[in-house]
């Protein structure tokens, strides 16, 4: 199933937690930019995003490298109406309201072949993340 | 994030600063000088134009990253040669996203970022126009 343009998306993690709204605005062959309207649930991850916006202006690619990763592991998906598929996206990034992000090819096993060990990394990463702001203030 | 060992960069690849070879965009930002090593991000190999490129469609919105789009306007490049004899190393740190990255850093650290140093490396850098085509 293609994605729908002009429609309100829900954008999920690897629990399922809503992250928000994405209103589809255009596609250019596996690119596809949006809105993004965050739910309560983004502000846990909303800090990865700002952080890779913040790198890539500073062209800090080692950094977005790592960045990368970590929302790699988060799992992100779009919620698909009862009965229908989304493809699978990659390549997120958000703020300003916008999100674009990249739509993985049919017939694609979900990861390209270069990110193959990425999730499991990502994973290890995210932990860390989770567990670095889990920590009291 | 690790890199690999220096010396896996032949001497003739070509080495790209997006945002030009001036020594302001040389300089390591404070991110920077927490890496280990110290240093700045390159590309390596194709042309100015196609550094530029890659940027612009690796972050795609113009208006998230108006910054990096600015910059894309301008490419230093040089050879990994050029950047020996300048004193500076170069070590190969893919990612998923620029598998031609690398990072430019300096035997002495931080330290080695100096103005001195960093004048010495903006005069091997030749600048190139990349505007949006």
């Amino acid at each position: 199933m293609s994605l729908p343009l002009n429609q309100s998306i829900a954008l999920r993690d690897r629990q399922n937690q809503d992250l928000g709204q994405v209103v589809i605005d255009r596609i250019q062959n596996d690119l596809v930019f949006g809105r993004f309207t965050p739910a309560p649930a983004y502000g846990v991850v909303e800090h990865l995003f700002a952080e890779y916006v913040e790198a890539a202006n500073g062209q800090l690619l080692s950094i977005v490298g790592e960045l990368d990763l970590m929302i790699r592991g988060l799992g992100l998906h779009l919620q698909a109406p009862a009965g229908a598929v989304f493809p699978g996206i990659y390549d997120v990034q958000i703020g300003a309201g916008i999100i674009t992000f990249r739509v993985e090819s049919q017939g694609d096993s979900g990861t390209p072949p270069s990110r193959l060990t990425a999730p499991r990394i990502a994973s290890s990463l995210l932990g860390a993340e989770l567990r670095s702001s889990d920590s009291p203030s | 994030m690790a890199v690999e060992t220096p010396g896996a960069i032949l001497p003739d690849t070509v080495v790209h600063r997006v945002g030009g070879g001036r020594g302001f965009n040389l300089r390591l930002k404070p991110r920077e000088e927490r890496l280990v090593p110290p240093g700045i991000s390159v590309l390596l190999g194709g042309t100015a134009t196609a550094a530029a490129e890659q940027m612009r469609q690796a972050f795609p919105d113009p208006h998230k990253f108006a910054l990096l789009h600015q910059l894309a306007d301008c490419v230093g490049s040089t050879t990994a040669a050029a950047i020996t004899q300048a004193g500076f190393e170069l070590l190969s740190d893919p990612s998923n996203k620029f598998s031609n990255h690398a990072r430019l850093t300096h035997a002495d650290g931080v330290a080695g970022f100096s103005d001195a140093n960093l004048h010495r490396l903006s005069l091997v850098f030749q600048d190139t126009p990349t505007p949006r085509s």
